[in-house]
């Protein structure tokens, strides 16, 4: 079956926080089924096929939680939570992507932010764990494999860290977050066969930001790629300004130009058409063709030479992130803070 | 502590070399125009301590030039034509910066799209050659140091010569030019090599609203915590007969030239200046001659950079990036190692190779209806 042109839908999620993990079942429940109803108004309404959730829409951020909080309200992946939200894409032959604070049972010592699509299958179909964690900042307890480099890539395999999905609706690939302010892990998903990323985003600061929004269409441009952002509208929590989030929702493409975006936050949906043909047929063209024009052997090389943020840490904590800048100003890639030169 | 400071970005109209015989006069009224502009910030606005002129400001760009031709209209970096701006430098304790074609006899049959760095003593900081451009866009002949790698590094004596850093009492400056821009990788290795300041030397062709580039130029400054400053010119004037121009009013005109038309309509213009926050501190929003000017805080840079809180540049895992990168196989480096580029057209067939390999490799998914491996001659004309 080949699609050339569908709906793809952003569920910009008002998210009940899990503020006392004795709830979180409920919590849960009630996140997933508030914004399943959301996302069958898209099918209803747009045929949507493939619908984007915010990252952590299920549990919501909770920045005050202990390391041990944090992990009890983990999810698995595939999980109960996943089941059902494949039981709706299969019963509506949809793609539906989301992130969500995961725990492997096999591997219970570390969690991490876990994208993830599920498909007509009614199963997992991908699974991605979010390379640029803020652990490194000290705001969130959990792990990047880039941490646990050496023993994840021995569990999963390397392929497992650039996850592309071929569907109907084109080569799926989900980055969350953060991710986005790296053209690297965009670029290597590109050099994967990724045209359309997916990317389930908690981003907390005021609609003028101009930062992220930029960012998110360098990558679009850069890649020749669709790129899907889905962000919180809002929070409902003991903790948090219920409209902290900034909402802005938005979907970008090959050109770079946002094709539909929500101008601020509150409760949302965003539609908007994907044209794979027109990608593709881009993509074959020559004139600023990125992916095809960077020189990946130089840089490649050059990219080997220093090493910013190292693997391997383990799980990477504030004291991770102080200790690399600090190596990274004595080895000469940032200048020292106070010389006088004049 | 490093005093914060004005950065200026020189938008010329840049006369144009046509025919190559008023090459000397083109060239010098290129650089003392630059230079009364330079006299006039100084007059006008006081000490400035960073100036940038556009890409290949002193000769224009001819696209249709053959290559022996080229390396006679190219300048030596440095040489007897910029010497009036390594003198201003000097007489102003400022660095002045630009870019220029360049032809280096250590390079015979070939020659470089480059840029420049004056220091206060009038001396040659940098030179760079553009890294990204011709050799995958295929307009113009000049030589890219990837495509004759092996023998650039041999010849340069070291993988550094292809990105140089320069450590000044104004910061860590490094130069690039127009295209390279647009390649995330190429302000990333910059910025892993200490630069802080990127001096953007360009000529982008287009209307005066043409927001991918300058969304790039933000996107690279706030992703690495760097300054951008961005020259472009501002316009063409060209040669009309011997010595007379057209005026310079922002307008490029049509030439012939061999049978070819050159381009026509308005410069970008454009010129701006972008903080490590990813905002613009200084702007000519529009083309013709312009001034941008924007301040410079080192020290306020250098703050940033130690600071946790989003800083992306010590937060990039590198190792699993660079393992990725030198698995795949997109634009080869030595590609005109033995072989000096003849033809423009070899830069888009360059690309046009490569997007063939991803549509069988994968990379790329053909669209409906595209057959593939259609390397005729038909298409080949299509895409240069």
């Amino acid at each position: 079956m080949l699609v050339r042109k569908y709906n793809l839908a952003c569920v910009q999620a008002a998210v009940e926080v899990i503020d006392d993990p004795a709830q979180k079942d409920a919590v849960i429940a009630r996140n997933l089924e508030r914004s399943l109803r959301i996302a069958a108004s898209a099918v209803a309404r747009d045929e949507a096929k493939v619908i984007v959730f915010p990252e952590g829409w299920l549990q919501g951020h909770g920045f005050w939680r202990s390391p041990e909080d944090w992990k009890s309200i983990c999810v698995s992946v595939p999980g109960p939570e996943t089941e059902r939200l494949a039981a709706f894409a299969r019963r509506h032959q949809a793609y539906l992507a989301g992130a969500a604070f995961e725990c492997d049972p096999s591997w219970p010592e570390v969690w991490f932010s876990t994208g993830f699509i599920v498909g007509p299958s009614g199963t997992v179909e991908l699974r991605y764990r979010k390379l640029q964690e803020h652990n490194v900042e000290g705001l969130i307890p959990n792990a990047s494999p880039c941490d646990l480099y050496s023993e994840y890539v021995r569990r999963y395999g390397e392929d497992s860290l650039f996850p592309v999905l071929d569907t109907p609706y084109g080569r799926l690939a989900v980055i969350v977050e953060n991710d986005v302010n790296f053209f690297e892990l965009v670029r290597i998903f590109t050099f994967h066969g990724a045209e359309i990323f997916l990317h389930p985003t908690a981003e907390d600061q005021g609609p003028q930001f101009p930062s992220w929004d930029q960012a998110r269409r360098s990558r679009g441009y850069e890649n020749l790629c669709y790129l899907a952002s889905a962000n919180y509208g809002q929070l409902s929590s003991g903790f948090y300004a219920a409209q902290a989030p900034r909402g802005c929702s938005t979907v970008v493409n090959f050109s770079g130009n946002s094709v539909a975006k929500i101008e601020g936050h509150g409760e949302s949906l965003l539609v908007a058409p994907i044209d794979l043909q027109r990608l593709r047929y881009r993509r074959t063209e020559g004139r600023m063709n990125y992916p095809a024009q960077v020189k990946s052997e130089l840089f490649g090389k050059e990219f080997a030479k220093r090493v910013l943020m190292p693997k391997d840490t383990g799980p990477a904590t504030r004291q991770t992130g102080e200790e690399t800048i600090r190596r990274l100003q004595e080895t000469g890639v940032f200048a020292p803070v106070h010389v006088d030169k004049n | 502590m490093i005093a914060p400071y004005t950065a200026v970005a020189i938008q010329t109209i840049i006369r144009h070399v046509k025919d190559s015989k008023w090459r000397d006069a083109i060239v010098r009224e290129n650089v003392y125009r630059s230079i009364s502009m330079m006299e006039y910030v100084r007059h006008r606005f006081g000490a400035a301590r960073l100036f940038l002129l556009p890409e290949f400001s002193l000769t224009g760009a001819e696209h249709v030039r053959s290559v022996e031709e080229w390396t006679k209209v190219a300048l030596r970096i440095p040489g007897p034509e910029l010497e009036p701006l390594a003198n201003f430098a000097r007489e102003n304790q400022a660095y002045v910066g630009g870019g220029t074609m360049e032809y280096d006899p250590q390079y015979p049959g070939r020659w470089f799209n480059s840029a420049f760095l004056f220091g206060r003593k009038g001396e040659l900081l940098l030179r760079y050659r553009k890294v990204n451009g011709a050799d995958v866009q295929g307009h113009t002949t000049y030589s890219t140091p990837p495509g004759l790698y092996d023998l650039y590094v041999k010849t340069e004596g070291s993988e550094d010569a292809i990105f140089p850093v320069v450590d000044t009492p104004i910061g860590r400056l490094g130069l690039i030019n127009c295209y390279d821009i647009n390649f995330p990788e190429m302000i990333r290795t910059y910025a892993m090599r200490g630069a802080e300041v990127l001096l953007h030397a360009t000529g982008e062709p287009y209307a005066p609203h043409r927001e991918p580039w300058e969304m790039s130029r933000r996107t690279r400054a706030y992703e690495n915590l760097l300054y951008v400053v961005s020259a472009n010119h501002g316009g063409y004037a060209a040669q009309v007969h011997d010595d007379v121009f057209t005026d310079a009013s922002g307008l490029i005109f049509q030439q012939r030239h061999g049978g070819e038309i050159s381009p026509l309509g308005r410069s970008h213009g454009g010129s701006e200046i972008v903080d490590f926050n990813g905002h613009v501190v200084g702007q000519a929003e529009s083309p013709g001659e312009a001034l941008a000017l924007g301040t410079i805080d080192i020290s306020a840079l250098r703050e940033r950079r130690a600071e946790l809180r989003g800083n992306i540049l010590a937060q990039v895992r590198s190792e699993i990036y660079a393992k990725e990168y030198a698995k795949h196989r997109a634009s080869p480096l030595n590609r005109w190692l033995k072989r000096p580029v003849q033809d423009k057209r070899e830069g888009s067939q360059n690309t046009r190779e490569v997007i063939e390999r991803y549509l069988q490799d994968g990379v790329y998914v053909p669209p409906a209806g595209y057959e593939l491996a259609a390397l005729d001659a038909k298409k080949r004309r299509a895409s240069v």
